[in-house]
């Protein structure tokens, strides 16, 4: 073959697949652009963060039959709205324990509801129930309430077994505290309760 | 290199999307390659001036020669166009993908959760002042599922068991770029009729002292050198050791203990997972776990 066709042979193809290459890379660019956004969104879906409770340490008092702590907290909305007023607590002991049930809805989500508070010399079943104040009509107002009414029907029916001090299937407790080693909690300093879609509770200061 | 490469992209990308933005610059265009034609022309023949004869019989062809390297030229020019265009739509494919690669680093790593512990109630006693539970843990090197390394028994009273541990989550940047993971060491049980202070120590630790999760196992050594995992594992009980001070330092996010407690049933196991979005979870051990 003479090497001027094969020069415009080559040439003919060249272009040809370029202007394949270009046509198709619509296609390909979409479907980064869609992988991207799609991971993009689930990534801030785990990293998503919620704030059900606020509480501040009051006063820390020795007396003779050991520490006594004071302190205030209060519940917020989803919306991170404050609901109704603080609520005082005193409770004799050296750590600090909020109990929360936490109720799997999914494999990646959980829903999380305060429970009790109680302290390393008060075991758990006498410590403070505090389930029943954040209710609204019966609904647990640290939720936002759902479209569907027949979900918020059901979260109800659950939140009135909590209440009701009731064992939930397949769910199961988490208390967070502070100690020493990892630091008590300070007096007039503000906590929040940070708590994840997949149950995780953690106690952060507010800055 | 890469960057001088992008500088030169961008360069003539910017040319030519000037070019093709109206009918005035592709006109200016074509001008500008006409003039280069002409004086090149005139570079050609304006020696011959001096012999007309010459001249005159050389003319045609150096017309025909001028016109040709007009359109040789704006063929030039569409051939670069096209490699720019490929050129700027590769760049913009491996900027895509290694975003996209990013992510999926950033997503594995925060979506992972490790196994800390495996706690089965193994007994029930009855006793007069109330149940008595026995219990064992499974404590796992982080990365092992399914080989526990050291294991604990106890007995306590009470119907519901509460683990309680202490817990470090680090930054969200150290964890997404998998340079720190989430910790957590359990310490000590007690129960729901047990205070905490009442409760019984439990010891994670292997003999040199080290936490059980940061054991070495065939399936979690991930080609790590052991002097420089030693180093490591020393930099990691640092921050354990003196978290207030890592606290403050920006590294650990919050380091809190966490009990988590669950009713006792007999011969169920639970699992304690260490979530690297922060804090922890639990879960009943599935048979085939």
């Amino acid at each position: 073959m003479p090497k001027g066709k094969i020069i415009v042979v080559a040439l003919i193809i060249t272009i040809s697949l370029l202007a394949i290459f270009f046509v198709k890379n619509g296609f390909i660019s979409n479907f980064l652009d869609k992988k991207i956004v799609m991971y993009e969104k689930n990534i801030d879906e785990l990293k998503k963060e919620y704030y059900p409770m606020h509480f501040a340490i009051t006063e820390k008092k020795q007396n003779i039959n050991g520490q006594t702590i004071s302190g205030r907290f209060v519940f917020f909305t989803a919306n991170n709205e404050r609901i109704g007023e603080p609520h005082s607590f005193k409770i004799m002991g050296n750590e600090l324990f909020f109990d929360f049930v936490v109720v799997p809805i999914t494999a990646n989500l959980k829903m999380v509801f305060p429970y009790s508070i109680f302290s390393d010399i008060i075991a758990p079943d006498n410590g403070i129930f505090i389930a029943p104040l954040y209710t609204q009509n019966g609904y647990p107002s640290i939720f936002e309430k759902q479209q569907n009414e027949n979900i918020n029907k059901e979260i109800s029916v659950l939140y009135a077994e909590i209440c009701a001090k009731k064992n939930i299937k397949n769910a199961y407790g988490n208390a967070v505290h502070d100690t020493t080693k990892l630091g008590s909690f300070i007096i007039g300093q503000e906590y929040r309760i940070l708590v994840h879609p997949s149950g995780g509770i953690e106690i952060v200061p507010v800055e | 290199m890469g960057n001088f490469l992008h500088v030169i992209l961008h360069f003539f990308s910017e040319m030519f999307s000037w070019i093709v933005s109206g009918p005035l610059p592709l006109i200016i265009t074509l001008c500008i390659l006409a003039v280069f034609s002409i004086l090149y022309f005139l570079a050609r023949f304006l020696p011959y001036r001096k012999y007309p004869k010459n001249s005159k019989a050389i003319l045609p062809g150096e017309i025909l020669r001028a016109i040709k390297n007009f359109f040789v030229s704006l063929l030039i020019l569409i051939v670069l166009y096209v490699l720019v265009a490929l050129g700027t739509t590769i760049e913009s494919y491996i900027l895509k993908v290694t975003r996209l690669q990013e992510l999926q680093t950033v997503y594995k790593n925060i979506s992972q959760d490790y196994v800390l512990a495996d706690v089965t109630v193994t007994d029930i006693i009855s006793n007069p002042k109330g149940p008595v539970l026995a219990v064992k843990m499974e404590y796992y090197p982080y990365g092992d599922r399914k080989n526990s390394i050291a294991t604990e028994s106890f007995k306590i009273e009470g119907t519901s068991l509460y683990i309680d541990c202490m817990q470090y989550n680090f930054k969200y940047s150290l964890i997404e770029t998998g340079a720190n993971k989430n910790l957590a060491v359990p310490y000590r049980v007690f129960s729901n009729t047990i205070p905490a202070s009442n409760g019984i120590n439990l010891t994670p630790y292997a003999k040199d002292g080290i936490p059980y999760i940061f054991e070495r196992t065939e399936s979690n050594v991930w080609g790590i050198e052991p002097q420089v995992y030693r180093e490591r594992i020393a930099e990691l009980m640092h921050i354990m050791n003196d978290p207030l001070k890592s606290k403050k330092e920006g590294i650990l996010r919050s380091s809190t203990g966490s009990a988590l407690h669950f009713v006792a049933q007999k011969n169920k196991t639970y699992r304690i997972y260490v979530s690297q979005t922060g804090g922890l979870t639990l879960a009943q051990k599935a048979d085939w776990m």
